[in-house]
C-alpha cells in the first residue's frame, strides 16, 4: 500500500448550478445574478456548474456573454471556474469562452472534474511522499 | 425564486490518500501517522481517499482500528469524510466501520463521491 499525506486550504467559492437549456437570455440572466453575489462576497472565488445543461448558444452569442461579464468586472476578483459535462462539443464551446474571457482580464479555467476545481481553488501543501 | 448559488465555506483539511491493499498493520499505521499530523495541524478536518485500494480485514480488525483512532484522536473534534469505492462489499464494510467510529464518538462519514465529501466538509450558506 502507497500513502500521501497532503494539507488542502480550500478558499470559499460561491457556486452557481444551472439545469437544462442555456440559450442566452438564461445565461445573462445567470451572468447578472452571479456579479450580484461576487460583490457582496469578494474573497470568494466563483464555480459555474453547467455539467447538467444544455448549451444552445453560438459563438456570437457567447462574445456577448463575455462582453456581459466584462461589464461587472469590477465585481469579480478571484478565480472562476467552469464545470462542463465532458464532451467534445462543450470543451470547445468553454474554451471559446475562456478565450473571450482571458481577453476581457479574468483568471478562468474549464473543468470537467469537480475534484480539479477544489484542487485549483485550494493551496496543497504535500506533508509527505510516503507513509 | 432561488437563484441556484450557494456559498461554500470549506474548512482546511489533511487529505490522506492510499493505494493498494489496507490490512489491519497498514490501518494502524495510518492512524499513527495521521494522528502526529492533526496533533500539529488542530481546526483541520481529515479526507480519508480509499477509492484505489482493496480491504483485507473482517469486523475484528475494524473494532480495533476504530480503538486505536479513540486512543489516538483523544482530543479530536472535527469531520472526518473517507471516500470509498462504489462497490456492496465496501458499503457494507465502510457502515460497520461507521457504526464503530461513532460509538467512540467521531463525527464520522463515507461517500462514494469526492464531491459529496467536501459538501459534507463545508458550511453551505444557499442564496
Amino acid at each position: 500500500m502507497s500513502c500521501n499525506l497532503t494539507l488542502y486550504k480550500p478558499s470559499d467559492f460561491i457556486k452557481k448550478t444551472a439545469t437544462g437549456k442555456m440559450d442566452l437570455t438564461r445565461s445573462l440572466q445567470a451572468v447578472h445574478d452571479l456579479a450580484q453575489t461576487a460583490g457582496f462576497h469578494r474573497d470568494c472565488h466563483i464555480l459555474i456548474d453547467v455539467r447538467d445543461t444544455e448549451s444552445t448558444i453560438t459563438h456570437l452569442e457567447q462574445m456577448k456573454l463575455a462582453m456581459e461579464f466584462g461589464n461587472y468586472r469590477h465585481l469579480f476578483h478571484n478565480k472562476i471556474a467552469i464545470l462542463i459535462p465532458p464532451t467534445s462539443e462543450r470543451i470547445e464551446k468553454a474554451n471559446l469562452m475562456k478565450r473571450c474571457l482571458d481577453a476581457e482580464g479574468f483568471e478562468m479555467k474549464v473543468f470537467v472534474d469537480f475534484e480539479h476545481v477544489v484542487e485549483w481553488f485550494s493551496e496543497v501543501v504535500p506533508l509527505d511522499e510516503t507513509a | 425564486m432561488p437563484l441556484g448559488i450557494k456559498v461554500y465555506q470549506t474548512k482546511d483539511f489533511i487529505r490522506k490518500t492510499a493505494r493498494g491493499t489496507i490490512d489491519l498493520e497498514r490501518s494502524l499505521k495510518v492512524a499513527r501517522a495521521l494522528a502526529a499530523t492533526t496533533n500539529y495541524f488542530t481546526g483541520h478536518s481529515i479526507l480519508l481517499d480509499l477509492r484505489d485500494t482493496e480491504v483485507d480485514g473482517d469486523h475484528g480488525d475494524a473494532l480495533h482500528v476504530a480503538a486505536e483512532f479513540a486512543n489516538l484522536f483523544r482530543s479530536f473534534k472535527n469531520k472526518i469524510a473517507v471516500i470509498i469505492p462504489d462497490t456492496v462489499e465496501r458499503i457494507a464494510k465502510a457502515e460497520f466501520m461507521r457504526t464503530c467510529m461513532r460509538l467512540e464518538g467521531f463525527q464520522w462519514e463515507f461517500f462514494m463521491a469526492y464531491e459529496d465529501a467536501i459538501d459534507w466538509l463545508s458550511d453551505i450558506t444557499e442564496l
